[in-house]
């Protein structure tokens, strides 16, 4: 019995060691979405999205440890006659703020890649949160640009005239892990 | 480096404790819920695992362990915004010792546990943000064993596991599980 209780001892002092040395047991996971509608809307598109206001963030944003998901969900609708190509880039808070396709092309990272958007009268495409990953590419520069908490997010469309193209609404979603203070 | 030095420790632990012991092990096999603490991203799921028995001292039982867990999936908080995510899957492997069982005899027999092992997350849907990275953690849990026979006990225990994550954070859940117990050796 006195073997027993030792050992429990030794086991019980164990755990306090490793909640006492913070052996990662405060910290936990925060899911942020944030819904915007674009700015400008003629087949070029721009948000400068910002997740610093919301109260998760706010709570957590010196103890931020990874950005583990960052993920969409898009609202379009496309009038025009052909099929739309949609892709979207992303780039930090301290970047200026680019009017051009070729300035975006040039300085921002493409993140979403090739969404395939068909044509007709009043015809809406609505890209789902899970299956925004699928269209998700260099995944390290969409983490490092959402890491601020802030970045510049754009939109270009190509094929048809624009014009009978918008994207209705989007949401992003950030999902982060931060530590305990 | 951590599986470098858990797979040395085991290597030479178990077996020098098993023959200064005489042989005495068995086998378990169990199931129950996953529930994940401290996490937006994912829902209650599921566990289903395996596990060795060896008596390494007296009132410490050493068990070997492989967990097959998945999360449920998480639910978005935003009307009109579709909750399609999927839950992760968690496949586990490590070694628990519990202190204050004795292997097999009947009635209630309350233990402690404390584990350690590999933990890896995948997440297929999200592509290259969950790429199926092996992480060290350590759990500790209560449970009991119920004999209902010589050699056999029903084992219900509670484990709180915590994976290492980025920077200073980690991932933490707990299994509840049931399962079943036979030993073989002597007690």
């Amino acid at each position: 019995m006195k073997r027993t209780t030792l050992w429990y001892g030794v086991f019980g002092a164990v755990i306090v060691a490793l909640v006492i040395t913070g052996c990662y047991i405060v910290s936990g996971t925060f899911v942020i979405i944030k819904k915007f509608t674009f700015t400008t809307e003629t087949g070029f598109y721009h948000e400068l999205v910002d997740v610093t206001s919301e109260a998760d963030w706010n709570n957590h944003k010196d103890e931020i440890d990874d950005i583990e998901l960052v993920g969409f969900e898009l609202w379009f609708t496309n009038n025009e006659a052909f099929d739309v190509t949609f892709n979207a880039y992303v780039d930090g808070p301290g970047a200026p703020e680019y009017t051009t396709f070729a300035d975006v092309d040039a300085n921002a990272d493409k993140v979403l890649d090739n969404l395939i958007l068909p044509a007709g009268p009043g015809t809406k495409t609505h890209i789902t949160y899970g299956n925004s990953f699928k269209f998700i590419e260099n995944v390290d520069k969409l983490k490092k640009a959402a890491f601020n908490g802030k970045f510049h997010f754009y939109g270009v469309s190509s094929g048809g005239t624009a014009s009978g193209f918008v994207v209705d609404s989007a949401v992003v979603v950030v999902t982060f892990s931060a530590h305990g203070s | 480096m951590y599986r470098l030095l858990f797979c040395s420790v085991l290597l030479l632990l178990i077996p020098s404790l098993v023959l200064a012991q005489g042989l005495s092990f068995g086998l378990g096999v169990s199931a129950g819920l996953n529930v994940p603490v401290a996490q937006q991203d994912q829902k209650s799921g599921s566990t289903f695992g395996f596990r060795g028995i060896v008596k390494a001292l007296p009132v410490v039982v050493l068990e070997p362990n492989l967990a097959f867990s998945r999360y449920g999936d998480p639910e978005l908080d935003l009307e009109g915004v579709t909750s399609d995510l999927e839950g992760s899957k968690i496949t586990s492997f490590g070694v628990d010792a519990t202190v204050g069982a004795p292997m097999g005899g009947p009635g209630l027999r309350p233990f402690a546990l404390l584990g350690m092992g590999f933990y890896k997350a995948s997440r297929d849907q999200v592509g290259d943000f969950e790429k199926g990275d092996t992480r060290f953690g350590w759990a500790f849990g209560l449970g009991s064993a119920i004999g209902i026979g010589p050699r056999m006990a029903v084992d219900i225990r509670g484990k709180f596991n915590m994976i290492s994550a980025e920077g200073s954070s980690s991932k933490k859940s707990v299994f509840i599980t049931g399962g079943l117990n036979y030993y073989f050796g002597g007690n």
